[in-house]
């Protein structure tokens, strides 16, 4: 049976590869899927004014609030940040962004800077730990985004990526096989 | 819709958007929930203070509170949990501190009653520089819903009605 | 799958989905507890995957009627 579907999608790709006319009409077609999709990110970028509007929850330190594969989506466009409020931040110069709870705010009156303190619900303690060396706490800039709103077990498909590299090129693989081999229009 | 694969993917996609809409749905049928029901914080106040220390040029009290609070009302079936924190409010020369002393997590499963008194602190109340001394410091209790699907939004006390108490003007 | 069987098929998961996902949805509601929405929308799914994704034979009861063959010109060249 698997020989069957298989069989069949090599026949469909050889049929494909004689047919120019078709093969750049489905290839068209897959980068006009691809683009759709940039273009949708860009916009949410801009309107959140955050460069990472929607994140995946990657580890646990915020259980049982976020977990591993929910989806978080971010809003930066307010400047004031509360104590209690989800935010995301990055340490300068690591990729990683962290998804953690303001614990501490003090806010200079005058210049209206803040120096923040995080913590993860899960974790023991707060954290300054991992910090930059001789970092003791945040700044406005350093938050990329705060938490608005959240969807379940959707981003499952990322950590799965993550977790196992090679279904990444299973998945591209079949999602190349799938649109090319459809026929639309 | 004639190979396997579009047939599978046309159920799959089907599928998940209509749990998106029913997610929705839920998330709609408790608008304006929290507008009309409300935790009352019976207590929240002061029981004793502990502790009021320099630790190398930056002041820390220690200090213990008294709660009592329902937060059933604030539950319904969009949201997952509750997350409780006490907030102590302080000014400082040209600063104004939020900090929190203590939370707690509640779940949709768990009690929703908090009532305990002589409750130490989890997180130290502690300056950025050596101003505690002195000041009038308010104890608030906040919490954020967080609902299964939706947004996230934060309630709590109203900050008039919220007890304070003054940190000594000497260590001790 | 034939064209007929295409339309039942679509038609059949459409509904399946729906369904349970609206009968869930209410019970959830009384009983204000999502999970049951969930447990609900994810067994019409799965039926619907069973019923409505592999070739089954009732849905080739219309097959096409492909029209009779033109014998091939080509062969008649003189």
């Amino acid at each position: 049976m698997i020989k069957d579907i298989l069989d069949k999608q090599v026949f469909e790709l050889k049929k494909l590869w004689a047919n120019k006319r078709q093969l750049t009409f489905q290839v068209l077609n897959l980068a006009m899927i691809v683009f759709s999709a940039l273009m949708i990110w860009k916009g949410l970028m801009f309107v959140t004014q955050s460069e990472s509007p929607v994140v995946v929850v990657l580890s646990g330190s915020m259980e049982p609030a976020f977990q591993r594969g929910d989806i978080l989506f971010l809003h930066n466009a307010v400047r004031e940040v509360h104590v209690g409020d989800v935010v995301v931040f990055k340490i300068k110069d690591r990729d990683i962004p962290i998804v953690h709870r303001i614990l501490k705010v003090h806010l200079d009156t005058d210049t209206f800077q803040v120096d923040l303190l995080t913590k993860g619900d899960n974790n023991r303690v707060d954290d300054r730990g991992l910090y930059a060396p001789g970092q003791l706490w945040l700044n406005r800039d350093d938050i990329l985004g705060k938490a608005v709103g959240t969807l379940r077990y959707v981003g499952m498909v990322t950590i799965a990526l993550n977790d196992y590299p090679v279904l990444k090129y299973v998945l591209v693989g079949m999602m190349g096989l799938f649109v090319l081999t459809s026929k639309e229009g | 819709m004639h190979t396997v694969w579009v047939r599978l993917n046309a159920v799959v996609f089907f599928g998940l958007t209509a749990l998106l809409g029913f997610s929705c749905l839920a998330a709609l049928s408790k608008l304006g929930h929290s507008l009309r029901h409300k935790p009352v914080v019976e207590v929240l106040k002061l029981n004793t203070l502990r502790s009021l220390k320099s630790h190398g040029g930056y002041d820390r009290a220690l200090l213990s509170f008294d709660l009592m609070v329902d937060l059933a009302p604030a539950f319904h079936w969009n949201i997952k949990q509750l997350f409780v924190y006490v907030v102590a409010i302080y000014e400082t020369e040209g600063r104004n501190n939020q900090i929190v002393l203590w939370d707690k997590i509640v779940e949709a499963d768990d009690e929703k009653v908090i009532d305990e008194k002589n409750v130490f602190v989890k997180y130290a109340l502690s300056d950025q520089s050596d101003q505690l001394r002195g000041k009038d410091v308010t104890l608030q209790l906040q919490w954020d819903h967080m609902p299964i699907t939706g947004l996230l939004y934060m309630d709590g006390q109203a900050v008039e009605s919220a007890s304070k108490f003054r940190l000594p003007a000497e260590y001790q | 799958m034939d064209y007929e069987g295409q339309q039942l098929a679509e038609l059949l998961f459409y509904w399946i989905i729906l369904a349970f996902g609206a009968v869930g949805w209410i019970i959830g509601f009384f009983q204000q507890d999502f999970l049951i929405v969930f447990q609900a929308w994810l067994v019409g799914v799965v039926i619907s995957i069973i019923l409505c994704v592999p070739d089954w034979p009732f849905y080739n009861r219309h097959p096409i009627q492909w029209l009779e063959s033109v014998p091939d010109r080509r062969s008649k060249v003189n």
